[in-house]
């Protein structure tokens, strides 16, 4: 099967765009619509249908958004800015806990999964 | 005790023949006396006992009373004035307990006590009835509903029903009834005076276009009674068109273009007569404005997106059934059916069972006369099988 | 004892009735039997043995027993899409006319069914033609009802080849009523007659921004084209007008394509194997076309409301493209509002839609107007305070006229239910009763509602 490098990321023939693009960690749905339109690319277009020419400038553009790991480094950082003034927010960070005043007899799942110190998505 | 006073009604008694009038009967208190009558224990003298009352005649009734009471009444002195007093207290008593009197309740008492030879316990339990009655009856202290905190409230009544009495909501039910009707005999004998008061109604002139609508909720106060509504046609103005335009464009959402009023309301200032009177100069000032030429608004369209016009669905004018359409009905129908009728006559009807069962007829005798072809040629069985198309039976097209 | 009986349905049972066998447990889906030692054993055993709590429970991870085969790419697509012209177990009908070339033209054919002959049947499939709503397969062959406005229909076709002007027809009527049938009928008649014909089946599928798009170079302001949407049409064009097209030569010069001069229409089609150049080639087509000398063209589009929106599609700022902007569509667009000119003559049919329908203003309005004006009614106005309206839709659908497609009559009716009997589809007497019956329950004669009256319930 044919692979298509976007960002130095492999992507198969078969995969949409959209998923693609959103693939990236801070690169959600309307961002990705944005830069879809950008290049006219529509909307159930796949990863094999892009021209090399459009492959090029999607991962210009996506070069010069902080994606990935700097995305990821900003928000750990403030994170733990907020848990070194020693802030509330910090502290439920760390504890795992609901951060903005939520129940927490029940429905804290995704607060359980996600928050943490160093944060990973 | 009362004994004057008991002297002073018996001789009232024996003069005056009152007509007992029929009592509601009052299950307790007929039953009390019959049961007190029985008691054997009794402190107090029987002397009013033995002084059954005179029988009289009616005639001599009638004289006596007028002769006897008014003498009674008369030699009253200042020391007689409290035994009357009393006896009248005692007739209050004897009302409140369902007799017309005192001197009834003696009597109906007496009649007891002289029928069976006087002894002492029988005057002692009617006294004790008469006290009985003058004091309310004493609480009892094993009654359930007895309260040592309040000994003198009379429980009695709560433990005491001899279930000959209706209850307390069917006397309210009977109440009830009795209101209904008191309001029905009022609206039958008293509603139609009204009709006396009423007034011709006389429509208002061309003079006075604005509709004033008031509220008033009959004497009480409210917080919408100062409520003034006014409502008045642009047409019904006397404006020229272009200004009845501008008016209804200057009224806004207050006009309605189903029913092509403006209707405006106030209630900003305490008195109704007070916005009535804030309305008036509204509306004075609007047609001032709509009379103004100097901008007539004629560049801007109605705007009517305040109000949606609800269509109601009505019967259709072309489903009357009017004579022509009746006709037409009728010559139609007779068309068709002549129409249907030759169709059957000359087999044309087409019919979508008869199609299939033609049709499955005909395969059949196909199939039947295959086999026999096969039988009898058994080499040259090449009958070529004809085509469902080919076969299929009366379809007229 | 009769009584006695029935009274004793009302008394309770003096026995225990025996209580509910236990149910066979087994696997939710699944074509082999239960074995019997399931059914010994009582159901609790089995819950208390998995002590193991199922967590979470998410969608794909469940254990189903028997192993479905997904369909391919495209394969349900296929299923829902497809169209079956026959039925072999209806009978056929015998005597019904075929379809010649000038039937439809002719008003002594109102009222009659006829057969659509064999050769424009794949003709009428590769344009599509048929839809999969229509109820093509209950019956042994293809045939339609020539109704009033099918016949009007086909004579102003032919006004318009004789007189060599376009025939701008806008479609309308309620759901059901025949709009796309009638499509199909003048889709029929220009078949038969030679002419060349272009049909968008869903004009949907070029507005929803479900295909490919890309901006054409050097249009300001942006036209955009559908490069993969336009290939298949072209190839569709080919495979519908091979005979016309290959008779007709090249007249301009599109050596670029790698056209020699004296090639035909149809290699031209043939050239383009890309889709990149596909809308260059749609355009030469359309262009040579156009040209005098050619034959008739009818361009049709069914679903008028889809191109009369915005589409779904964005341009590179992020705003939508309003749908003529798309070249493809901006070429029927300007065909309908006679921007360009058809100097061969021939038609533009653009039909609405009645199910899949998008209220546009615009729309409604000029369509009002268009109609009230033939029949002479007053016209209505604009609402001064509506936002919506877009002078574009307007100004693409005044110059056209509007043709309202309704209920039948019921001579219409008895000449359909008969073809229906026949076809032993109708399992009554189309008498009087039926006729008047059926047609009033479908409305006053709808065609569509009629079929699933008469033809798609369940009651025979």
């Amino acid at each position: 099967m044919q692979q298509v490098f976007i960002l130095g990321v492999n992507f198969s023939e078969q995969k949409l765009v959209s998923k693609a693009l959103q693939s990236f960690y801070a690169l959600g749905p309307r961002a990705c619509e944005r830069i879809m339109a950008k290049y006219t690319i529509y909307r159930l277009a796949k990863v094999g249908s892009l021209a090399p020419k459009t492959v090029t400038s999607l991962t210009a553009e996506l070069s010069q958004m902080t994606l990935d790991s700097d995305a990821r480094k900003i928000m750990q950082d403030n994170i733990r800015r907020l848990k070194d003034i020693g802030s509330l927010r910090g502290r439920r960070h760390a504890m795992g806990m609901p951060v903005r005043g939520q129940r927490t007899r029940t429905q804290t799942a995704t607060a359980k999964k996600l928050n943490r110190l160093d944060r990973r998505n | 005790m009362a004994s004057a006073a008991n002297a002073a009604r018996l001789n009232i008694l024996s003069c005056r023949q009152v007509v007992r009038l029929p009592r509601v009967a009052r299950p307790q208190l007929i039953a009390t006396p019959a049961t007190s009558l029985r008691r054997t224990f009794t402190s107090t003298t029987a002397r009013r006992a033995e002084e059954p009352p005179a029988p009289t005649t009616d005639t001599d009734a009638a004289a006596a009373a007028a002769n006897a009471v008014d003498p009674n009444f008369a030699d009253l002195k200042a020391g007689n004035i409290d035994k009357l007093q009393g006896s009248r207290i005692l007739d209050y008593a004897a009302k409140e307990n369902g007799y017309l009197d005192f001197e009834e309740f003696v009597s109906t008492h007496h009649k007891v006590g002289a029928d069976a030879p006087s002894s002492i316990p029988k005057v002692r339990a009617f006294e004790q009835t008469l006290k009985e009655i003058d004091e309310g009856p004493r609480a009892e202290k094993s009654s359930f509903w007895y309260d040592e905190d309040d000994p003198e409230t009379n429980t009695n009544e709560h433990d005491e029903f001899d279930e000959d009495d209706i209850t307390e909501m069917a006397h309210s039910k009977l109440e009830e009834v009795r209101e209904m009707r008191h309001y029905q005999r009022l609206a039958i004998w008293e509603l139609p005076l009204l009709s006396k008061l009423a007034k011709p109604f006389e429509p208002p002139t061309e003079k006075q276009v604005l509709r004033w609508r008031y509220t008033t909720y009959m004497g009480d106060t409210h917080p919408a009674e100062k409520k003034v509504v006014v409502q008045f046609a642009p047409d019904d103005l006397g404006l020229t068109p272009v200004q009845a335009e501008k008016l209804k464009k200057l009224a806004g959402p207050r006009y309605n273009p189903e029913t092509e009023f403006v209707k405006i309301s106030c209630e900003s200032y305490t008195h109704p007569a007070q916005n009535k009177r804030y309305l008036s100069n509204l509306v004075d000032d609007l047609i001032a404005a709509a009379k103004d030429p100097k901008d007539t608004f004629e560049d801007i369209p109605l705007d009517t997106r305040h109000h949606k016009i609800q269509e109601k669905p009505k019967f259709p004018k072309e489903w009357l059934i009017t004579e022509d359409r009746q006709k037409f009905l009728e010559e139609d129908r007779r068309r068709v059916g002549l129409e249907e009728y030759q169709a059957i006559q000359s087999g044309e009807l087409v019919d979508g069972k008869q199609a299939i069962n033609n049709y499955l007829a005909k395969k059949m005798e196909d199939e039947q006369r295959k086999l026999e072809e096969v039988v009898e040629v058994p080499k040259g069985g090449a009958a070529k099988p004809s085509t469902w198309a080919s076969k299929s039976g009366k379809a007229r097209r | 004892m009769a009584s006695a009986n029935s009274l004793r349905s009302l008394m309770r049972p003096s026995i225990p009735v025996a209580p509910r066998l236990y149910p066979i447990i087994s696997s939710s889906f699944s074509t082999t039997t239960a074995l019997s030692a399931v059914t010994g054993r009582a159901p609790k055993s089995s819950v208390v043995t998995s002590t193991k709590m199922k967590k979470n429970f998410k969608k794909g991870g469940g254990s189903t027993s028997a192993p479905m085969k997904k369909p391919n790419p495209g394969e349900r697509k296929a299923f829902r899409k497809r169209i079956q012209l026959s039925n072999n177990s209806a009978l056929a009908v015998e005597g019904v006319e075929v379809l010649k070339a000038d039937t439809l033209a002719q008003s002594s054919s109102a009222g009659k069914m006829f057969s659509i002959p064999d050769e424009i049947i794949d003709q009428l499939r590769t344009l599509e033609a048929f839809k999969a709503t229509q109820a093509w397969n209950l019956f042994r062959k293809p045939h339609f009802l020539a109704r009033k406005e099918a016949v009007e229909l086909g004579s102003r076709l032919e006004n318009a080849a004789k007189k060599k002007e376009a025939e701008k027809i806008v479609l309308t009527g309620s759901k059901l009523s025949g709009k796309s049938l009638a499509v199909l009928q003048a889709i029929s008649y220009a078949l038969l007659n030679k002419w060349v014909v272009i049909n968008i089946p869903e004009a949907q599928d070029l507005t929803n921004g479900n295909t490919d798009y890309a901006q054409i170079p050097n249009t300001e302001p942006a036209v955009y084209s559908q490069p993969v949407y336009v290939l298949r049409l072209l190839q569709t064009i080919y495979k519908a007008n091979k005979a016309v097209l290959e008779s007709l030569k090249v007249e301009k010069d599109w050596s670029l394509t790698g056209l020699q001069k004296g090639n035909s229409l149809a290699e031209l089609i043939l050239t383009c194997k890309e889709s990149e150049f596909a809308w260059t080639t749609f355009n030469a087509l359309w262009t040579e076309l156009t040209l005098p000398g050619r034959p008739p063209v009818l361009f049709s589009l069914d679903g008028l409301s889809h191109i009369s929106k915005l589409s779904q599609y964005r341009d590179p700022a992020f705003n939508l493209i309003h749908s003529h902007d798309l070249a493809l569509v901006r070429t029927f667009v300007d065909a309908l509002s006679g921007k360009t000119k058809l100097p061969n003559g021939g038609a533009v049919i653009a039909s609405t839609s009645g199910n899949n329908m998008q209220f546009h203003p615009s729309q409604e309005l000029v369509l009002a107007q268009l109609e009230a004006g033939q029949s002479g009614k007053p016209i209505p106005t604009p609402d001064p305070y509506e936002k919506n309206y877009d002078e574009r839709v307007y100004e693409s659908l005044k110059n056209t006229s509007v043709l309202r497609i309704e209920g039948i009559n019921h001579d219409d009716t008895k000449t359909l239910m008969g073809y229906w009997a026949a076809s032993g589809l109708l399992r009554n007497v189309v008498n009087n009763h039926t006729i008047r019956e059926k047609w009033a329950l479908a409305g006053n004669g709808n065609v569509g509602e009629m079929e699933r009256v008469a033809l798609l319930t369940m009651r025979m």
